[in-house]
């Protein structure tokens, strides 16, 4: 009994209910995957040393069904697709003027604290102020040079999900 | 009809739809997936792969590039109208500063909004290591245009859309 039960749950007969089960299946998992919870791997170094370099995680869109990103999320932007995309940090939000100076990160005129930043800098950058339905985004590893990382205010439309972990 | 024959039949017609669409004007979408493909393989080298001479890229890229072929890579500092000699030197100078570099393109949606022209989509990714050892990690959303020159797609624009403005 206990055997037949082990058998027909791991070798179930192939009937046509169990091909519509193992259909179902694979349709609501490539739903899922390719479009709720993208699965990506983390190249690059401009999120050290939050997320290393060959780490692995998920794109998540379902917080941004309920509402949009806030500042403090890490966001993956989408390029012409979902296959390759940036992954940064929101430090600002449209309407907001931001700024570098000496290092430190500047928003509205007042200091901003990066609690996720270990390394000290000279990024210097103008103030600038976010466009409407943009948001501004940067990368926690500042060791790099400014001129070396890609950040600045993008649509937020282009923003695919936040970070899983 | 039984209702097992009818889910079937469902099945097929759905079947047949999805054939149809996805072959819809795959001959020139084909042909222009083809050329990326081999714009990819004329830029990338692998570590150790012997340099073609100057002449021998120039012919591959006359098979894919109109003449000239207008260049806007905002990142790179290259803007202009490029004849295929001059196109082909960009590349060889390129490989010559590099020990390894691949170029990959992703996300390609092509449409031809009419006869003869195409608008594709894609984003351009470039792999790799410097000379010097240093990593070379580039991507960005491309914009390319080609159009059909004597019965072969050619591209004739190739620019690239900066998501982030700082």
């Amino acid at each position: 009994m206990g055997e037949s039960r082990f058998r027909s749950f791991f070798l179930p007969r192939f009937s046509l209910s169990y091909l519509l089960r193992l259909v179902i299946i694979a349709a609501l998992a490539i739903v899922f995957f390719s479009k709720i919870c993208i699965p990506v791997r983390i190249e690059g170094i401009s999120m050290e040393p939050t997320y290393h370099d060959g780490s692995f995680n998920f794109c998540c869109r379902v917080p941004y069904f309920f509402h949009p990103p806030s500042v403090g999320d890490v966001v993956f932007i989408r390029m012409a697709g979902t296959r390759v995309m940036y992954m940064k940090r929101v430090v600002a939000m449209a309407g907001n003027v931001v700024a570098f100076q000496d290092g430190y990160l500047y928003v509205n005129g007042k200091v901003r604290p990066e609690t996720y930043v270990v390394t000290e800098c000279d990024w210097d950058l103008p103030p600038r102020k976010v466009k409407p339905r943009h948001v501004y985004v940067v990368g926690d590893n500042r060791k790099m040079t400014i001129e070396n990382q890609v950040f600045g205010q993008v649509p937020a439309s282009r923003i695919v999900g936040k970070a899983l972990w | 009809m039984s209702r097992r024959s009818l889910v079937v039949f469902i099945f097929l017609a759905l079947a047949v739809a999805v054939f149809l669409w996805l072959h819809h004007g795959k001959g020139d979408r084909q042909q222009i997936k083809e050329n990326l493909l081999a714009l990819e393989r004329v830029v990338s080298i692998a570590p150790g792969e012997a340099r073609k001479p100057l002449l021998a890229k120039i012919r591959e890229i006359r098979n894919l590039m109109a003449d000239p072929c207008k260049l806007s890579l905002d990142a790179s500092g290259i803007s202009g109208a490029y004849a295929p000699a001059e196109m082909a030197q960009l590349v060889v100078r390129f490989q010559s500063q590099v020990h390894q570099a691949r170029l990959s393109f992703h996300d390609i949606k092509i449409t031809l909004p009419e006869s003869g022209a195409a608008e594709i989509a894609c984003t351009g990714q470039l792999k790799g290591l410097t000379l010097s050892r240093e990593r070379l990690d580039e991507f960005r959303e491309l914009k390319i245009e080609a159009s059909k020159i004597d019965g072969k797609w050619k591209f004739t624009r190739f620019k690239t859309i900066e998501a982030l403005e700082k």
